[in-house]
């Protein structure tokens, strides 16, 4: 009848106006909010108290939880995160950092002063990192609710990169959490993060939701810098140990990003409709400790024909297989990044054979045996060192390889008169001043005194275009001195469902502004 | 009976006690600190002693294990250094996953091993007695390893059907807890299904040439119940050991099972707290699995008196 047909109509209209005003706005920027994201990770982590360890895992899990007075973009430069700003005294010795305003704590507490100098001499009694700083800070006070004032014994460059590095971190908390918590490791784990701890049970899962009351940056996302939200409404991370379970938990759309996928599989994984494997980048390096305080290797020519017997591209071909995700190059820091030079080249991947043996000849090596620490618990480490001491046995060192539990390399390796070498590896860090080897408290104990004396006044010069200048000189003595071998870098590979949009690979995870899969 | 209950009881006390002096030495003595481990690579000497303190650590061996002694001797294992929460209440929690998947392997061997087992005794030498045998001895020699993650691959990956790992408590629905632990259950049954066949079948077989049985037969007696009621009764006891020894290795945590499905069992517990040298939970689960051990053997001890009327205690 007429009257239905108008009032069909009547009610047609208004429905396909509705259903084209949504489809325009859903095509608009706003990202989906809710749901949870699934992390499957190598395991469970020893500790969440990120301020005293530089484990990886435990960096990870907490970098939505906790924020610094700074952090870095995708250049590695340095932005304030917790800092509005900063001033730094002429002589370099004193460093003014000014708050940001009404940024709260996960229990509500607004973030001052008092909070942020307990939570940094915290830092620098518990954490490997903060207490290299530490020994060269005169006071750290509270100047007024909002300001916090670093005295310094003497100018150290590379402060702001040790403040703002998420591991082994100069994280932010309560003051009364850091009061409550004394010597041990962490049991509250309070920040100012996108996303807030809920729970943690042990070998099933770490939970975070979202921080309802987080302050974001206005700026726009940059590396870990700008803007963070939290768009999941809660993040897991589950322990799963075994890394096939990992990739075929990702297949399966049981989670949606694996971490700590092994290299060979990432060709075939490339070409799995299901999955996108990524590369980090910038890289870890793969590196032979020598021990300089005991032994043989005392003995600077020893040490060179180590470093001149070695031929990079067997070790580093062995160890990771697809040239993908492995490079050569004497350079520690990969091009693109400011600190990026070739001092040092012509001792790096000679695989000399006459060479090595004349320097072994001129060190007085009679046939000891050379102790190398290594483990088969992480795979690289087993099979470059075997490559390794194959090479060396070929130029005449008799190498004893001792392949150990992780904890038992960590134990001997701490024992001078214990070994010769070790492998481990060492991740990317964003200042040189960073890397473990100029420590001479470091396992290896590069003490001399050429190395010192560059070294501090590395870290004295306070403009960065000139420190940027000096580091090759640096890099040039380590290749001389050779208080360790670096045979390459090589790129973790981590595995995205197809279903998760917008997720790029970084360096420590980063959950936030990442959708959850609908 | 109650004597020789109370005795097996009391048996237990010098058997733990044996076995915690031998951990606690052998876990001592080993290298590796569980500091340095929590601390990570790049922590000071300084830093990793305070931590040793902290954790008590730095006193001597004979002080630590009586202090641990007389804790435990309360029913208080301590505080696990990695997880933050009483070891009681982390071997309790890791047990569930174990409990729940050790009954379900069980039961799967079970139910595959016995009727497999009877009907190879039945139809001795016939083709379905050697594909039973054949059967059997594929369980034995197929590695767990790879028949888990091969379960993974057909049915979480390609059929979709189970998920591929993890583990859900029962209190989140016990519909969703045991769909979790149906691959793992099948992983570690199949296996485990082997020896149970074999002894089915052995065993079935010895009955059967009894002379009782000859007479049950000539009596008329219905084949069904000749071996359902007189013979499978009788066979049951070397069985019954097998079914007990395997239920007790299972709730010891089955390793590899639990690693490839990321179930947070007992297994895995151990292994990832002798990993990290996480000393209290190392004792006090292998404590708690020595205890199981012998509990089960009582177990099984006791349903023989209940099944065979000869044996008295």
């Amino acid at each position: 009848m007429r009257s239905r047909k108008v009032l069909e109509s009547a009610l047609i209209l208004p429905v396909v106006a509705a259903l084209a005003g949504s489809l325009v706005f859903s095509t608009s920027a706003a990202p989906r909010r809710g749901g949870a994201l699934r992390v499957a990770e190598i395991g469970e982590p020893l500790t969440l108290d990120t301020v005293a360890t530089t484990a990886d895992l435990t960096s990870i899990i907490t970098l939505p939880i906790f924020e610094e007075l700074f952090t870095f973009d995708a250049g590695w430069r340095i932005e304030p995160l917790l800092a509005e700003s900063y001033a730094r005294s002429p002589d370099g010795r004193t460093y003014t950092f000014a708050l940001r305003k009404n940024v709260p704590f996960h229990n509500g507490k607004e973030m001052t002063a008092d909070d942020v100098v307990a939570s940094l001499e915290r830092w620098g009694k518990v954490s490997p990192r903060g207490a290299s700083v530490y020994k060269k800070v005169e006071s750290t006070t509270a100047v007024d609710k909002y300001t916090v004032a670093l005295k310094l014994k003497e100018p150290f460059a590379p402060l702001l990169s040790f403040i703002a590095l998420p591991n082994g971190a100069a994280a932010i908390m309560p003051k009364e959490v850091v009061d409550s918590t004394g010597s041990g490791p962490l049991k509250q784990y309070i920040g100012t993060g996108p996303y807030k701890f809920a729970e943690w049970i042990p070998d099933r899962h770490v939970k975070l939701v979202r921080f309802d009351n987080y302050a974001a940056r206005p700026e726009a996302p940059n590396g870990y810098a700008g803007r963070r939200e939290a768009l999941a409404d809660e993040v897991f991370f589950y322990p799963v140990s075994q890394v096939a379970t990992r990739i075929a938990g990702v297949q399966s759309g049981d989670y949606d990003l694996a971490d700590g996928i092994n290299q060979d599989a990432y060709a075939q994984l490339a070409k799995d409709p299901r999955v996108t494997p990524g590369l980090i980048k910038p890289g870890t390096f793969l590196t032979f400790f020598i021990n300089k305080k005991q032994g043989i290797m005392t003995n600077e020519k020893l040490r060179q024909a180590v470093e001149v017997a070695l031929d990079m591209q067997p070790i580093m071909k062995a160890t990771f297989g697809n040239p993908e995700l492995y490079s050569l190059g004497p350079s520690i820091y990969p091009q693109g990044t400011p600190w990026y030079t070739t001092a040092g080249s012509e001792m790096y991947n000679l695989h000399d054979a006459a060479r090595a043996k004349q320097l072994m000849q001129e060190g007085g090596y009679t046939g000891e045996p050379v102790r190398w620490l290594t483990t088969q618990q992480y795979d690289y480490m087993f099979k470059s060192t075997v490559v390794a001491a194959a090479q060396l046995q070929h130029v005449g060192f008799k190498v004893d390889m001792q392949v150990l539990e992780w904890a038992g390399v960590l134990d001997h390796r701490a024992k001078p008169a214990d070994y010769d070498l070790f492998t481990t590896s060492h991740g990317f860090v964003p200042d040189p001043a960073l890397i473990t080897v100029f420590n001479s408290a470091y396992p290896g104990w590069w003490d001399s005194p050429e190395k010192n004396k560059l070294f501090d006044e590395f870290n004295q010069t306070a403009d960065p275009a000139a420190r940027i200048r000096f580091w090759p000189r640096l890099q040039a003595l380590l290749y001389t001195q050779a208080p360790l071998v670096r045979p390459g870098e090589f790129y973790g590979v981590v595995l995205a469902s197809k279903a998760l949009e917008g997720f790029r690979p970084s360096y420590w995870l980063i959950v936030w502004n990442l959708p959850a899969v609908k | 009976m109650l004597p020789y209950l109370t005795g097996r009881l009391l048996a237990l006390v010098p058997v733990l006690l044996v076995v915690a002096v031998v951990v606690f030495l052998l876990i001592h003595l080993t290298p590796g600190d569980p500091a340095r481990v929590l601390l990570g690579q790049d922590a000071t000497p300084e830093q990793v002693q305070t931590l040793r303190h902290a954790l008590g650590l730095d006193r001597p061996l004979v002080a630590q294990f009586v202090l641990w002694l007389g804790r435990a001797l309360r029913g208080d294992l301590g505080l696990s250094f990695f997880q933050h929460v009483p070891v009681t209440g982390d071997i309790l929690q890791h047990s569930t996953p174990t409990i729940m998947l050790s009954l379900m392997a069980i039961s799967v061997a079970l139910l595959i091993g016995i009727p497999a087992g009877v009907i190879s005794a039945i139809f001795r030498n016939s083709w379905l007695d050697q594909g039973s045998l054949a059967l059997a001895m594929l369980g034995a020699a197929v590695p767990s390893f790879w028949l888990g993650l091969s379960l993974i691959v057909l049915f979480a990956v390609n059929l979709g059907w189970l998920p591929s790992s993890g583990y859900r408590a029962p209190a989140e629905g016990l519909g969703v807890s045991l769909r979790y632990l149906l691959l793992p259950a099948l992983a570690l049954g199949l296996p485990n299904s082997s020896l149970i066949i074999r002894f089915t079948r052995s065993s079935l077989l010895d009955v059967v040439a009894n002379d009782y049985i000859r007479t049950a037969r000539a009596k008329g007696v219905g084949e069904r119940t000749v071996i359902f009621h007189h013979a499978l009764r009788n066979a049951l006891v070397p069985i019954l050991t097998v079914v007990g020894l395997t239920f007790a290795a299972l709730m010891g945590g089955a390793v590899v099972t639990e690693t490839v499905f990321s179930l947070p069992g007992i297994g895995q517990l151990v292994v990832s707290s002798v990993l990290r040298r996480d000393y209290p939970v190392i004792q006090g689960v292998i404590l708690m699995v020595a205890t199981l051990y012998v509990l089960i053997n009582l177990l099984v001890d006791l349903l023989y008196f209940l099944i065979d009327p000869r044996v008295k205690y």
